[in-house]
């Protein structure tokens, strides 16, 4: 309830502030979107469908950012949801939301909000942040901060805590530290990265060290053209213990044809030894979700007109059977309102912890209203 | 005999001091449409069959033809932003903060769905420069008398293989332009429906422009105010100014 109240008091001062503030230049601007999905679960066993529920979900995400940000921004994004059915059932127990009644949830998400401080010969920013190093669109190595949410259709990504300290070296490139630091200083994050771009490549290294594993990370990556776009990532982690050091890699591709098709293909590597570690131990690794040695993601979309695109996805754990296939329709109805439509099917477990043969198919219709 | 003679002269004479190039006519359209730099204010329609038309506003910043910065005002948009550093082109979303080095093979897709492509945005507007060009006629575009200039490109390093224009003779500005590919095929079509005049150039203020590869399609482009020469900061043309 206290939580509710906290979030309640956030949007209403926002919105005081965008009252109090109206002018060109001073307040904040709003934007964002409503949302409204309604899907229906199934558990799959034996090629049947078995037992199946409904999960719905409303979201309304406010993003607001000040008006002036030549010396300074504060940057915010909450997402704002209603849950029901199985969407509400994994996070019933948790402390950021207001259950309503048996299974309708009040939940929230603040995925970002941060200051940042624009200094002469850097930026300087401070609060949870996106933060995205790499150039891996589902498999991304280097990507030192966050996870992928796999349950996420658009493989977005969620905010961090972290201070960040980033100093342009060039109109393309940047050095950057960046920190998540914990009570234990011990165990806190911090990486560094330099980007740049040369001869039409970008390039970036990172070295960094993940305190509570005490990893030391180094890594590469790179994005070029030959006649496909071309792209790969490779990080070695280093461990006081020998058996505990691994590297990492993938490597991708992209390429449009026929003008309205648009083909990706990743692939990733690890070369750590998971035999002896728990289920627990497994998902709090690094690189979990893909706990297995390779993975593969395949994916191509159609997009005939600025109305419609369908998009099919499909990442295969190569080691062990288990795989998940995304598809998605998407239609512009009118100039801000879109219709969504996908279906998701789940077989068996993609990080392969679990030897399980429960499959899981979900399907369901969304319309979002953009302000 | 003489008297005649020299007036065979006198109209060779003229002839050649009034007749113009293909060259000359590209010449005198280049000056219109380069500028040095400019912040061009714009809105963006793109029409598809039996839909209302989706809008875009965006604002853009121009160097020469090396750098430019675009940002979308409009509402569904105003997350997205463009960076182009010669032939590179960067994509930020906002709501992601994530930035994209744009591949080349994606370049020859519409931009923000319109009928006008990446490869469109980041082409140089110095055609004399990358394409040969023969005066092929002259004809009435909207009751304006134009000559025909035909463009072929001197390298491989063009969007189009050549180019099929219709030049105002008074203000020489294309009113129809047609774009072909190696093939032969026509890409895309390109016809000014109005243009003004700013200081000593004319410069198209609407523009329509259909790619030929998709069904009944087409995007006009309004400039709402455009700032030629002015003063324009180095620094919006960065990754940091892009992030910002």
């Amino acid at each position: 309830m206290r939580i509710a109240l906290i979030v309640g008091c956030i949007f209403f001062s926002l919105l005081a502030t965008s009252v109090v503030f109206p002018q060109d230049d001073e307040g904040l601007n709003f934007s964002g979107f409503f949302r409204t999905d309604v899907g229906v679960s199934w558990v799959v066993s034996n090629d049947s469908l078995e037992r199946y529920s409904y999960a719905g979900r409303n979201t309304f995400r406010l993003d607001f950012i000040n008006k002036d940000t030549t010396y300074g921004k504060v940057d915010g994004s909450i997402d704002f949801y209603i849950l029901s059915g199985e969407k509400s059932r994994p996070l019933t127990f948790q402390t950021n939301g207001l259950l309503i009644g048996d299974e309708v949830l009040l939940w929230f998400d603040l995925r970002k909000l941060y200051l940042l401080t624009r200094l002469e010969w850097m930026d300087i920013s401070v609060g949870r942040q996106l933060v995205k190093f790499g150039k891996g669109f589902v498999f991304s190595p280097i990507n030192f901060f966050d996870r992928l949410d796999l349950t996420d259709i658009n493989f977005s990504r969620v905010g961090v805590d972290i201070i960040r300290v980033k100093i342009p070296i060039s109109d393309t490139g940047a050095f950057d530290i960046v920190s998540a630091p914990k009570i234990e200083i011990t165990n806190s994050d911090v990486s560094t990265r330099i980007i740049f771009s040369v001869l039409g490549v970008e390039l970036e290294g990172i070295f960094g060290y993940f305190g509570k594993d005490e990893y030391l990370r180094s890594g590469v990556s790179f994005k070029g053209d030959i006649e496909i776009g071309i792209y790969g990532e490779f990080v070695y982690n280093y461990n006081e213990e020998e058996d505990k050091r691994y590297y990492e890699f993938m490597v991708g591709g992209d390429y449009s044809f026929l003008d309205h098709f648009t083909s990706r293909a990743e692939y990733y590597y690890n070369s750590y030894d998971k035999d002896n570690l728990t289920p627990i131990q497994s998902i709090k690794l690094k690189h979990y979700p893909f706990v297995s040695k390779d993975y593969i993601l395949l994916q191509l979309s159609y997009t005939p007109d600025i109305l419609n695109t369908i998009t099919l996805s499909y990442i295969k754990n190569l080691e062990k059977e288990g795989f998940i296939l995304y598809l998605e329709y998407r239609r512009n109805l009118f100039q801000n309102i879109n219709f969504y439509t996908d279906v998701r099917f789940f077989y068996r477990d993609i990080s392969g912890i679990i030897n399980s043969k429960i499959n899981n198919l979900y399907t369901s219709l969304s319309f979002d209203v953009r302000f | 005999m003489n008297k005649i003679i020299w007036y065979i002269v006198f109209l060779c004479i003229c002839g050649l001091g009034f007749s113009i190039t293909g060259d000359e006519i590209l010449r005198r359209v280049d000056a219109n449409l380069n500028f040095k730099n400019a912040i061009i204010n714009a809105k963006m329609e793109i029409y598809l069959p039996g839909q209302q038309p989706r809008v875009k506003i965006f604002r853009t910043y121009i160097i020469e033809d090396q750098k430019a910065y675009t940002e979308f005002l409009n509402k569904e948009d105003k997350n997205i932003r463009y960076l182009k550093l010669g032939k590179q082109l960067w994509i930020h979303d906002k709501s992601e903060n994530n930035t994209i080095l744009i591949s080349g093979h994606l370049l020859k897709q519409g931009m923000m769905g319109s009928d006008i492509s990446y490869e469109d945005m980041l082409e140089s507007e110095d055609l004399y420069s990358k394409y040969t060009s023969s005066l092929e006629g002259e004809d009435k575009i909207k009751n304006r008398d134009c000559y025909i200039i035909l463009l072929k490109a001197k390298t491989d390093n063009v969007a189009y293989h050549s180019r099929k224009m219709w030049v105002d003779k008074e203000y020489y500005i294309s009113l129809r332009e047609e774009r072909f590919a190696v093939s032969g095929r026509l890409l895309k079509t390109v016809e000014v429906e109005d243009f003004k005049l700013f200081g000593t150039r004319h410069y198209p203020t609407v523009s329509v422009v259909s790619d030929k590869l998709k069904a009944n399609t087409k995007t006009i482009i309004s400039i709402q105010n455009i700032d030629f020469d002015t003063s324009i900061q180095d620094s919006i043309f960065t990754k940091r100014y892009l992030e910002r």
